[in-house]
């Protein structure tokens, strides 16, 4: 056994050396330092990127419910060594002298916030410094809104209930920012043990008690899905992703792109390893004949070639793990001024998997034409043509297709994913075939008119119709890949942007009195800035629906209903807004007149009050009551930074009734301070700070979007090992036919044109089938996966034929250029 | 008798009928004997000692090599009698490009677990003439040496048996005689028998018998 180790040892070497085995072993290191670099990288972020939701939400996870929570779940999370932070949260008015004003109360504990920074200064819209834990007994943090509204400042006193607080500190970044954008009353962090002296909740009361959970991702995992069974109807689980909608759908999709770019990467490696390990049996078969010759039996030929095998796979491995490693490193220290100052190290996960994927793809890809090196027969030392049996298809593509299975439940790939990309590429890749069978049929035709070198380039395509259309779809499937991988880059990257444009508006004013909207236009005129429009806003509370009572009409579902138990902010408008399409009914001045006045709904309100079109609501507003008719339901994007609503009215009806009204700007860093003046000439105006967290979004999806064009790098590498693997392939029996012509008296120009002509053509027929599969999976992968508009692009099928044309006729070139300059004699010597 | 033919035939089947390759041999070869298969081309010569090196089956008619009955063994079998038994000599040389001429003669030597290999192969390559050529792989090395390094191989395993398929083809007169020259020498040295395929007058001459086939007959 040892002496079948060396040889097979000596062997392999030897082969390295030579350059025999060199693409097989380069697509197998694309493929482990793929898998390891994507594996850590995206490890690394989405860490990262956890961290940072963490630090929004000011936890990993946190559970809320109108009632206190149980304690064993309390004790549950410490057993399972989580940290714990128990919250309470209230709305009620503050006191301070004369003035007073509604404020949502936090009253925390020492381990406040679990995650994240919270930053306590002296004046309003200072940096601040960092602090943890609750303010001491019988202090209080408030918001800089607070300071304006009430007139105060730290060191003066402040009344919540029945308690005197001193005010401490001015919160100037904390957890948990803005939830929801409208109606958010400024907000007051107390401690935990105050709440009692206050004397505020009282059986009734309306409180919103939460459990904050921060730890290790696994220990959270596995205690959110022991929770979730337990919960009731009014209790909420809410993880950091799932705090920020846009952030949420911009890393689903992003862990989906990666995924399948990583998965794509790694099958792509395989086919090239499937192409060479081909190669390298076929030409193998001689050495094992010998060897069986001289004695060897059919187990140790297996044993030598297999040996083999596992040599190239470990050096694969080892190679593709330090090249992933140090990938992964330079990535993370190009994106260094992007990333978190302190970024989790790689754990070892992607590392093992790069083994076993270097294994599994090796045994999937490489393993069927190996084991046809044990079952060659010695007697083809004498005679030449007895190769060995093929494979079973069934045995090659069943390995292979296990093989990428087995590889995309470790990826955590999408199903849906690769069958809509497999059957995109199935349809193209049938179509063009087709056409490419025909086109050389009639290719009799078309080579005797074209000139010499060229009509010969189309005769050979045609006479080598099999190998011809497996070099188009090997060479297609490769072109197609880094087309549809650009593609759906440039489309998700487009989709983020629109989703967060630059200077979109950062700030929001709200409760702004009709009569003061002149005074807030001269004040952005003499700031120079901007505003999105300013809309009406009327607050009213639904009442009843189709004339009954809530209740009534929503027997058991109506005290769970978030939008029947607060006031809505209702407004009117002529335009659909953005980002808003009506799914039933008509919008006005479409919609059928009535006598009532007409609203229209946000269609999962609608279904959660099992209303449609025609159905009324009556909502009170003010000391009145409005009944009004829906006329249309209207689906939202609620991860769009615009004011949306829940109820529009048709223009006209709210008119009489009180309000107020909103409006949004763009304000930038440096023009933080011109907060103060506003808020010193309208005192009255609530300012919604969203630059925060739009700028943290912003920096999560710039990390993302990094990730994402390096993947696309590795797509690429792999595409291009596919290429060499299939050139080289072919290379033996282009040698050989250019060795004939040659010694029949062919120029070496001629055989340079004729090669040429046939990678040129070889070239278009992969990039036709190249556009045509990009287009078939695109529209399959966004209506089904990323959810973006289904279109067709045209630069595609520029793209695709000319990149197929160019970089196969140049790496054709490069790969076989001997073929038209070396001597005949040699030529024919190394292809005999 | 070392090897013992009788009613030995080989068919193949080609698309749609089938081709006799040889019929009705009979034979016997002594230890040590040494003959020469010659006959024009496509008589069946490769066929025929394909077919008594064990490297391929007959489909009619036994072969007894040194009293085994090569019809009843398996690949697997058949392969071990080579490894112990037989030696071979191509016109191609069929040398592993991998491999440097002394690993090449150690080949059969480690397939059969020898613990010399190193030394009776260096001792090989030394008679043959190429002791200072130990690590130079084929392509360094011109036809005849090559073939040498064959040779030496071939004796590796000190077989019963030497099989040589067209020895001389490959290589221009004087290379040749050379060859047939070592051939002989070491085959006198180690008493095996030996058994060619020939076009070479000259070489089928130097040996004890002439078998002459003709359209897969023995004709004498």
């Amino acid at each position: 056994m040892k002496h079948l180790f060396r040889l097979a040892g000596k062997l392999t070497l030897r082969d390295l050396k030579s350059g025999e085995v060199r693409v097989l072993l380069l697509a197998l290191v694309i493929a482990v330092a793929s898998v390891v670099a994507i594996g850590s990288v995206t490890d690394r972020l989405s860490r990262g990127m956890g961290a940072e939701s963490s630090a929004f939400l000011g936890a990993d996870l946190q559970l809320t419910g109108p009632r206190e929570l149980p304690d064993n779940w309390f004790q549950q999370a410490l057993d399972r060594e989580l940290a714990v932070s128990p919250v309470v949260a209230f709305s009620t008015v503050v006191v301070a002298g004369d003035a007073f004003q509604l404020a949502s109360i936090k009253a925390v504990g020492e381990h406040y916030p679990l995650r994240g920074k919270l930053m306590i200064a002296d004046e309003p819209f200072a940096a601040g410094r960092q602090t943890t834990g609750a303010p001491p007994a019988g202090a209080v943090w408030i918001e800089p809104r607070l300071v304006s509204l009430l007139g105060t400042g730290v060191g003066d006193q402040l009344e919540i209930g029945q308690a005197v607080f001193t005010i401490a500190g001015i919160i100037s970044k904390g957890p948990g920012g803005a939830t929801s954008v409208f109606g958010v009353a400024p907000g007051l962090v107390m401690n935990r043990a105050d709440v009692e002296a206050t004397a505020i909740i009282q059986p009734g009361s309306r409180v919103n008690y939460q459990f904050q959970f921060a730890g290790p991702e696994t220990a959270i995992t596995d205690f959110s899905a022991w929770l979730e069974p337990q919960l009731d109807p009014t209790q909420r689980l809410v993880g950091a992703r799932d705090g920020t909608p846009t952030l949420k759908t911009a890393l689903d999709r992003a862990d989906a792109y990666l995924g399948l770019a990583g998965l794509v990467a790694v099958a792509l490696a395989g086919i090239a390893i499937a192409v060479s390990a081909n190669r390298y049996s076929r030409r193998h078969f001689d050495h094992c004949a010998i060897l069986r010759c001289l004695g060897a039996t059919s187990r140790q030929a297996y044993l030598i070639f297999g040996i083999s095998l596992m040599w190239l796979g470990l050096a694969a491995v080892l190679i593709g793990c330090l090249a992933g490693w140090l990938i992964q490193e330079g990535l993370i220290w190009s994106l260094r001024d992007q990333l978190p100052a302190a970024l989790p190290v790689a754990s070892v996960g992607p590392y093992l998997v790069g083994l076993a994927t270097g294994s599994l793809v090796l045994i999937g890809f490489a393993l069927p034409a190996f084991l046809r090196l044990g079952q060659v027969t010695p007697l083809k030392v004498l005679r030449k043509d007895l190769d060995p049996p093929k494979m079973s298809s069934l045995v090659v593509y069943g390995l292979a297709i296990s093989a990428l299975l087995l590889l995309m439940r470790w990826q955590g790939g999408d199903w849906k994913l690769v069958l809509f990309s497999g059957l995109g590429a199935l349809v193209a890749a049938a179509v063009l075939l087709l056409a490419a069978f025909l086109l050389f049929g009639a290719g009799a035709r078309l080579s005797r008119k074209l000139p010499g070198a060229t009509g010969f380039a189309v005769s050979q395509l045609r006479r080598y119709r099999a190998a011809s259309l497996g070099q188009i779809l090997a060479f297609g499937g490769a072109l197609l890949i880094m087309l549809n991988s650009t593609l759906v880059r440039t489309d998700l990257l487009a989709d983020w942007q629109t989703k967060l444009p630059d200077k979109a508006p950062n700030h929001f004013l709200v409760n702004l009195q009709e009569s003061r909207i002149p005074d807030l236009e001269a004040f952005l005129e003499q700031a120079s800035l901007t505003v999105s429009g300013i809309y009406p806003m009327v607050r009213g509370r639904i009442v009843e629906i189709n004339g009954e009572t809530p209740e009534v009409a929503l027997p058991g579902a109506a005290e769970n209903i978030n939008a029947l138990r607060r006031e809505l902010n209702l407004t009117w408008s002529t335009e659909l807004p953005k980002a808003n399409s009506v799914e039933a009914g008509h919008w006005w001045p479409d919609a059928p007149a009535s006598e009532r006045a007409g609203i229209s709904v946000e269609k999962r309100l609608a279904e959660r009050l099992k209303i449609s079109v025609g159905d009324t609501l009556t909502f009170s507003i003010a000391d009145a009551r409005l009944t009004a008719e829906v006329k249309s339901l209207r689906e939202v994007d609620w991860d769009s930074f615009q004011p949306n609503f829940f109820v529009i009215f048709e223009p006209g009806a709210l008119a009489g009734y009180p309000g107020t009204a909103i409006t949004s700007f763009y304000l930038a860093p440096e023009q933080k301070p011109l907060l103060n003046d506003l808020i010193k000439t309208l005192p009255t105006v609530t300012i919604i700070e969203l630059d925060a967290i739009m700028e943290e979004v912003q920096r999560i999806l710039d990390q993302v979007t990094q990730a994402v064009e390096f993947v696309l790098a590795f797509v690429f590498l792999a595409s291009i090992a596919v290429l060499l693997a299939t050139l080289q392939a072919s290379k033996d029996e282009r040698m050989h036919t250019a060795a004939l012509l040659r010694t029949l008296g062919a120029s070496s120009g001629y055989l340079r044109t004729s090669l040429i002509s046939e990678f040129v053509l070889l070239g278009l027929f992969a990039g036709l089938l190249a556009s045509l599969g990009t287009e078939l999976i695109a529209a399959g992968l966004y209506s089904q996966v990323f959810d973006l508009p289904v279109t067709w692009h045209g630069w595609v099928w520029v793209a695709g034929p000319l990149a197929g044309m160019l970089v196969i006729s140049i790496a054709g070139w490069f790969g076989s250029r001997e073929v038209a300059s070396g001597s005949p004699v040699r030529l024919l010597r190394e292809t005999a | 008798m070392m090897i013992e033919v009788s009613g030995l035939g080989k068919q193949v089947a080609t698309a749609n009928r089938h081709l006799t390759i040889l019929s009705d041999i009979n034979l016997s070869v002594a230890e040590g004997e040494r003959v020469a298969i010659v006959g024009a081309s496509g008589s069946g010569k490769t066929t025929l000692l394909s077919l008594l090196a064990g490297l391929d089956t007959a489909s009619s008619g036994q072969i007894r090599f040194n009293d085994v009955v090569l019809n009843e063994l398996d690949e697997d079998q058949r392969a071990k009698l080579r490894a112990e038994q037989v030696g071979f000599v191509f016109q191609s040389f069929h040398l592993l490009p991998g491999l440097t001429a002394l690993e090449n003669v150690m080949l059969p030597l480690e397939l059969a677990g020898r613990a010399d290999a190193d030394s009776r192969a260096r001792q090989l390559l030394d008679e043959v003439g190429l002791g200072e050529r130990l690590s130079h792989y084929p392509n360094q090395l011109s036809g005849g040496e090559q073939q040498r390094v064959a040779i030496a191989r071939a004796f590796a395993s000190e077989p019963r048996v030497l099989f040589a398929d067209e020895p001389t083809g490959n290589l221009d007169t004087a290379t040749g005689s050379r060859i047939i020259e070592l051939l002989l020498k070491l085959n006198r040295d180690a008493g095996t028998t030996l058994i060619l395929v020939t076009h070479d007058e000259a070489l089928a001459s130097r040996c004890d018998r002439r078998l002459q086939l003709q359209a897969g007959k023995l004709v004498s």
